[in-house]
């Protein structure tokens, strides 16, 4: 190493440097540290367990947690930190000696404790009651003396729990859950390198359940450049920043990341591999010492298993990859049928875990603990460092793994004999490393490792360009731009700038940017507005100038967009031209992101059919889409064949063909009757409505079954768009109806009479005519029958002016002729209001297919 | 949802001082961020008007970072910090009921609000006590009335921290005595802590003087020491279980309960008796028979769900106490999926959700995602599973039943007859009685007149999608 940096052992680091190389994990910190300070206010103690396997960094967090509580004035003031030694919990055998440790802790601590002189003189075994009650009351003493919570950081909380003898295990777990329970002196912020602690789990155990617990979790790709650029600046490495921003500096970081898993340990040997692949020799230096140091722990482990349970571990941990009961079986000569209770046992321990399978007959088995692999292997005389080997394979060409080989046999060559041992064991792991990048298995892994990763970046750049696209459109066309702010758009460097990048782009998301492109332009400024359509044949002409396959399948988009925006400027011939053609290319399209379908063409198509009077093509070209719409399945595809086919019912019932319509009615209702999406509900809303319009123009006077029905209609679609019409339209009805009721004809017309717009408004003049024809036979006021009669003679007009042909308006003149003189002014002006909407109505296309039509001369028209 | 932004710089500032104990002086720091909390601080302010005597006043702190520009000298640490937008929608009842305990926790210098960060794994006391003032009052009617209480509850239910609160009580009635019998491994051992905690002595001191005389002997004047008080004794004792089974032998087990008695009875205390193992089924499993005296009297009273009526404004403390802040549609969610009928998973759910808004903000259907992750893996329902597995290998039928039942109201989302459920069961009307009792001792189900539901969102959901028919 180029510094005398402590990178493995965060014991030994200062706490500044461990400052500067803590990556990943301020939220927890923070988390845990707010903790302690609300905890420091509280009667009771929440205490910590912290998991993370060998590696993760749970020692470094430790000491960062230790250096800030006594370096926060708040904090230092609430808690006294003891960090527990790592050989201390490998010497507890009961809570009293645990409490022994932190006893001597703290005056080491603390040196002037008048604990000190207590803890001489205190005597008593370890497993003794007396020795546990004193201890904690002098600990809890000197706490209250030192005004402090004791802060106890201690590390392997399953080693130190597996200490305890198993004939005292419960008996002492109790002792040690009263101390965390009752003893508010105490806080505990424990870690566990392994995922299962039964202790902790299993409601019978008496800690199930007592600690807060928090998990480590690997670094982020981007938290591996974030480790490497600390590493550079605290160690002067040169060479590094090019390394970290070079062009390759996202894929390096992915390799990185994908060898070392994310685990901070790894990540530090790789920065070690790659700031320095001739000075390897530290690096091992450094690995052999972590690795010894593992000993006490991995020794006290594997003391814990049986016999035949160690066997199993040891032989996994030989092995170069995880195994099946069968290869356990070969490898540990125990028999097959016996391993499955020792393997259930090992996995509920927490030393073995599935890796594949679902613990049935070929379930691969791993370690648990990684790291346990590589010590036993280490320990068994096998002096390759798996991990490095695959580092330096990996990340470097032979020919720079061949120089790094000669460079140190040179430097070997230099040293002295009892000097020379670690640079051997370097030389080792390059030639390793040498042998893996040369041989087959090891070239086709280099490869395959090296292209996912590139896929990897690859992807998340062209989402991090996607995402930068669609932020582009989105601000040239979107709800701000021109269309709101008068502000020109340069589109035509917006479609190139789009169609240049989607260019690089894979294929789906390409498609995605061109596409958000297309929708964006179509609904420019919203549907009157000219410059969309303008945009849209300057994107026409700039298609043009491009030729890549997601262009040629963005075609048909672009073409039944312009038809689209050319159908809502009246323009319908050239609007029916694109969509045809977007029809006859529309198989080019492909499977396309698009939320409008290609095959909404067909439905344009009709429309526009429709709009230019030719209803005969239009009904077979609505029921081609409803069809096909209906086979494509999709939700989107459905819901469009639901809107077509009501759209399809307004054009029957303008063809007067009721009984199509309503048999399209009716499989819009059975197709929409369950919707909860709320254009589908309102379109259910309407077809109902029309349904019952249409019986109602078939009988010409609505009935009292009607008035349920429209009642119930309002009782079902309480927020429909046309309720205030149907309310009215109910009020009128009902109103109508009472004509016909022998008990109240005299109330009935004084309500029309009082206001009789509502009644023209819905019944229209025939109807009205109809209506008042009912009172001829009933006993009314002669005044009120007069007065009925004049308006008798005004719905006459109206109806002859709803139906009146061009040119003949004779009948009209008439009708005219037999109005009062004082009223036929007032007549003639709503007959012509009657003409201009008669004659608008043969003229205007139908109407949205998302809302029914209103026709004259209809319950469905507004006078 | 997300976590307070204790960064904001502007606010008001409710301060209590202490003219007797500067140094108890504290404040909770109320901080806007724009126009939208005008009204709601104006709110705020209303509300704890009737709350507040002349140690409280208000301050608006243009920077909350500098105090003493409006000449306060209010140490930074004894600042609750709250965003007024936490208090949003919320009315003036329910404010005053939010912030009435608050400011008392403020004059007494602790933690304003409960908070789930605090209380996964440990007793919860003070303000992170959460309801049971029916349970409580109900416990101090049976003691009154001279009753010995077994109380019962699954793990992790709050037992000893309502022991705990029973004892701090200070009826005025009686005199409790909490004692942790489960760190005792021996009778001598009973005897001396009981000795140490009536008379203050060293426990090794009153080690030596069981060693001396006898344990029994001790322990009765010990019990008699702590009855000296004009008060009758309540003697609480919490995990009895797990000193029996130190103990281990039933010759043992009987003469420490004998002398329990013995000494209780003789003294005419009363006992409260509670555990994480249960105390009927240790003494079955040991084949012990009857009980001696009191421990055979034992009124057993079971700690039920928390109660429905003040959840929602517990949720609301416990939110304001972890420092997430909720918003309509949050509070929604958190409404219809997590309450505190078991407090313990959802405070664990809770800090679960603070430990990841440290990271970032969690959208609503995140929140979906996170609930379901955690009831996947949560272990804080082993216990009640563990019941049912151990009911199972005793009773194959009434634990399908069990489950049965368990399905139904999990399924059905609302309250089933009592008799629907109980015709589940098999068996006499008395077995189905039994059966059903069950079922209520070892689950979050309640019973209200004649109607079952499942009392907990959060068991509800966990049931309905990784235990029950719904999987």
């Amino acid at each position: 190493m180029s510094t005398q940096l402590s990178l493995y052992n965060p014991r030994s680091t200062p706490p500044e440097q461990l400052e500067a190389m803590l990556v990943g994990r301020d939220a927890l910190l923070k988390e845990l540290l707010d903790n302690l300070r609300e905890q420091a206010k509280g009667q009771t103690r929440q205490h910590w367990l912290i998991r993370g396997p060998r590696g993760m960094g749970k020692t470094h967090l430790t000491g960062i947690i230790h250096h800030r509580v006594r370096s926060d004035p708040e904090l230092s003031g609430a808690y006294l930190p003891l960090w527990l030694g790592e050989a201390d919990v490998y010497e507890v055998y009961s809570p009293a000696t645990l409490l022994e440790r932190i006893a001597e802790r703290l005056i080491e601590v603390v040196p002037e404790a008048k604990l000190a002189e207590t803890l001489r003189t205190l005597e008593g075994g370890g497993d003794e009651e007396g020795f546990f009650e004193e201890l904690s009351a002098h600990i809890a003493e000197e706490a209250e003396r030192q005004g402090r919570i004791l802060l106890v950081l201690m590390e392997n909380l399953d080693a130190l729990l597996e200490g305890f003898a198993p004939k005292e295990r419960k008996a002492q777990l109790r002792q040690l859950r009263s101390l965390l329970l009752h003893d508010p002196h105490f806080l505990f912020i424990s870690t566990t390198p392994t995922k299962y602690m039964s202790a902790l789990t299993n409601p019978k155990e008496p800690l199930y359940n007592q600690f807060k617990e928090r998990s480590l979790k690997p670094l982020t790709v981007e938290e591996v450049g974030a480790v490497f650029s600390k590493l550079a600046a605290l160690t002067e490495r040169k060479g590094m920043k090019e390394l970290l921003e070079g062009p390759e500096a996202a894929l390096r970081r992915k390799v990185i990341h994908q060898l070392t898993g994310g685990l901070p340990r790894s990540v530090v040997m790789a920065f070690e591999v790659m700031s320095d692949r001739t000075g390897i020799q530290p690096l091992v230096e450094d690995l052999r010492t972590l690795l010894d140091e593992q000993t006490a722990y991995f020794e006290a482990r594997l003391r814990q298993l049986a016999p035949r349970e160690r066997t199993i571990v040891t032989a996994m941990a030989l092995a170069p990859k995880n195994l099946t009961l069968k290869e356990i079986a070969e490898k540990s000569r125990l028999p097959e049928r016996s391993l499955s209770t020792l393997m259930s046992r090992l996995l509920q321990d927490g030393h073995v875990e599935v890796t594949l399978g679902s613990g049935g007959k070929g379930t691969v088995y791993g370690l648990s603990e990684g790291l346990f692999r590589l010590w036993y292997q280490y320990r068994k005389g096998r002096l390759l460092l798996e991990p490095l080997v695959k580092l330096l394979a990996y990340l470097f060409s032979a020919t720079e793994l061949q120089d790094t080989a000669a460079f140190l046999k040179e430097r070997m060559a230099q040293l002295r004999k009892e000097t020379r041992y670690s640079a051997e064991m370097a030389l080792l792991q390059v030639e390793e490393a040498l042998r893996l990048a040369t041989s087959e298995e090891g070239q086709h892994e280099r490869a395959q490792l090296w292209k996912e990763c590139l896929d990897e970046v690859e992807a998340a750049r062209a989402t991090e360009v996607r995402e930068e696209l669609f932020t582009m459109i989105e601000q040239s066309l979107g709800t701000s731009a021109e269309a709101d702010t008068g502000e020109p758009i340069d589109y035509a460097n917006l479609a190139k700038h789009v169609l240049d990048a989607a260019a690089t782009l894979p294929e789906a998301i390409a498609l995605d940017c061109v596409g958000q492109l297309l929708l964006l332009t179509y609904s420019f400024g919203g549907p009157g507005h000219e410059k969309g359509l303008e945009f849209l044949q300057l994107l026409e002409h700039i298609f043009q100038g491009y030729d890549y396959p997601v262009i040629r399948k963005s075609v048909p988009m672009l073409h039944l967009f312009l038809g689209g925006r050319l159908e809502k400027a009246g323009e319908y011939q050239a609007a029916l031209k694109y969509v045809e053609e977007a029809i006859s290319h529309s198989a080019e399209c492909g499977p396309h992101p698009y939320s409008v379908p290609i095959e909404s063409a067909q439905w344009l198509r009709a429309l526009i059919l429709q709009k230019q009077g030719r209803t005969a093509e239009a009904i077979p070209a609505y029921k081609k889409f409803i069809s096909e719409a209906l086979q494509g399945g999709t939700p989107a595809l459905i819901n469009a064949a639901i809107q077509a086919l009501f759209a399809l019912a307004q054009v029957q019932v303008d063809s007067a063909n009721p009984r199509e319509a309503e048999e399209a009615l009716h499989r819009v209702i059975e197709l929409a009757e369950n919707a909860t999406d709320s254009s589908l509900r309102s379109i259910l809303g309407n077809a109902k409505l029309m349904l019952i319009i249409l019986e109602v123009e078939r009988s010409n006077l609505p009935t009292g079954q009607t008035l349920e029905v429209l009642a119930s209609w309002l009782e079902e679609f309480p927020e429909h768009w046309m309720r205030d019409d149907v309310r009215e339209l109910h009020r009128v009805w009902r109103s109508a109806l009472r004509a016909f009721d022998k008990l109240h004809p005299r109330a009935a017309v004084e309500e029309f009479l009082s206001d009789p717009s509502p009644a023209y408004a819905q019944l229209g003049a025939r109807g009205v005519k109809q209506w008042l024809a009912a009172f001829e036979r009933r006993g009314i006021d002669p005044q009120q029958a007069e007065t009925l009669q004049l308006h008798y003679m005004v719905a006459d007009a109206l109806e002859a002016a709803a139906l009146e042909e061009p040119g003949d308006s004779a009948r009209l003149r008439q009708l005219l002729g037999q109005i009062p003189p004082e009223l036929r002014r007032m007549v003639e002006e709503l007959v012509e209001v009657e003409r201009k909407r008669r004659d608008a109505s043969a003229r205007s296309p139908p109407t949205s297919p998302s809302r029914p039509k209103r026709r004259a001369s209809s319950p469905r028209s507004r006078k | 949802m997300r976590l307070r932004n204790e960064a904001l710089s502007t606010g008001s500032l409710l301060a209590f001082s202490s003219p007797e104990e500067p140094r108890r002086s504290a404040g909770i720091l109320f901080l806007v961020e724009g126009a939208p909390d005008i009204a709601p601080l104006r709110d705020i302010e209303q509300a704890c008007r009737p709350l507040m005597d002349g140690r409280f006043r208000w301050h608006t702190l243009a920077n909350q970072f500098e105090p003493s520009t409006v000449g306060l000298r209010l140490d930074p640490t004894r600042m609750t910090r709250l965003e007024v937008a936490e208090f949003r929608g919320l009315s003036l009842d329910n404010l005053g009921t939010l912030l009435s305990p608050a400011l008392q926790h403020l004059q007494q210098g602790t933690n304003c609000f409960p908070s789930a960060t605090r209380t996964e794994g440990s007793v919860a006391r003070g303000v992170d006590f959460l309801g049971r003032d029916e349970e409580l009052a109900i416990l101090q009617g049976l003691l009154e009335q001279r009753n010995h209480v077994l109380l019962v509850a699954p793990r992790r239910s709050g037992k000893t921290s309502l022991l705990y609160r029973l004892s701090e009580m200070g009826a005025g009635k009686l005199r409790l005595a909490f004692i942790d019998v489960e760190k005792f491994r021996s009778p001598e051992a009973l005897g001396a802590g009981l000795l140490a905690q009536a008379t203050g002595r060293r426990f090794t001191e009153a080690l030596k003087e069981v060693r001396a005389r006898s344990w029994q002997e001790v322990l009765h004047e010990a019990i008699g020491a702590l009855s000296a008080d004009p008060l009758p004794l309540v003697l609480i004792l919490d995990e009895l279980v797990f000193l029996l089974d130190n103990i281990g032998d039933v010759d043992g087990i009987r003469a420490v309960l004998t002398a329990l008695d013995a000494a209780v009875t003789s003294v005419g205390a009363r006992l409260v008796v509670a555990g994480s193992l249960a105390l009927e089924h240790f003494v079955r499993e040991r084949g012990m028979g009857p009980l001696p005296g009191v421990f055979g009297a034992l009124r057993r009273y079971l700690l039920p769900p928390l109660a429905q009526g003040r959840l929602e404004i517990e949720l609301r403390r416990v939110l304001l106490g972890t420092g997430l802040v909720a918003d309509q549609a949050d509070l929604k969610w958190l409404a219809e999926n997590v309450d505190l009928a078991m407090p313990y998973p959802a405070l664990r759910f809770l800090g679960h959700l603070a430990s990841v808004a440290h990271e970032r903000v969690l959208r609503p259907e995140e929140l979906e995602e996170e609930l379901d992750t955690f009831l996947e893996t949560t272990d804080a329902f082993a216990d009640l599973l563990e019941h049912l597995r151990e009911l199972a290998q005793e009773d194959l039928r009434t634990a399908e039943a069990i489950e049965d039942a368990l399905d139904r109201l999990s399924l059905s989302g609302r309250s089933l007859e009592l008799a629907d459920v109980k015709a589940r069961f098999d068996g006499t009307d008395e077995q189905q009685r039994q059966r059903f009792a069950w079922l209520m001792e070892h689950f979050p189900v309640s019973l209200e007149g004649e109607q079952v539901r499942l009392a907990s969102h959060l068991f509800q959901r966990f049931w309905r999608t990784h235990q029950g028919a719904g999987t």
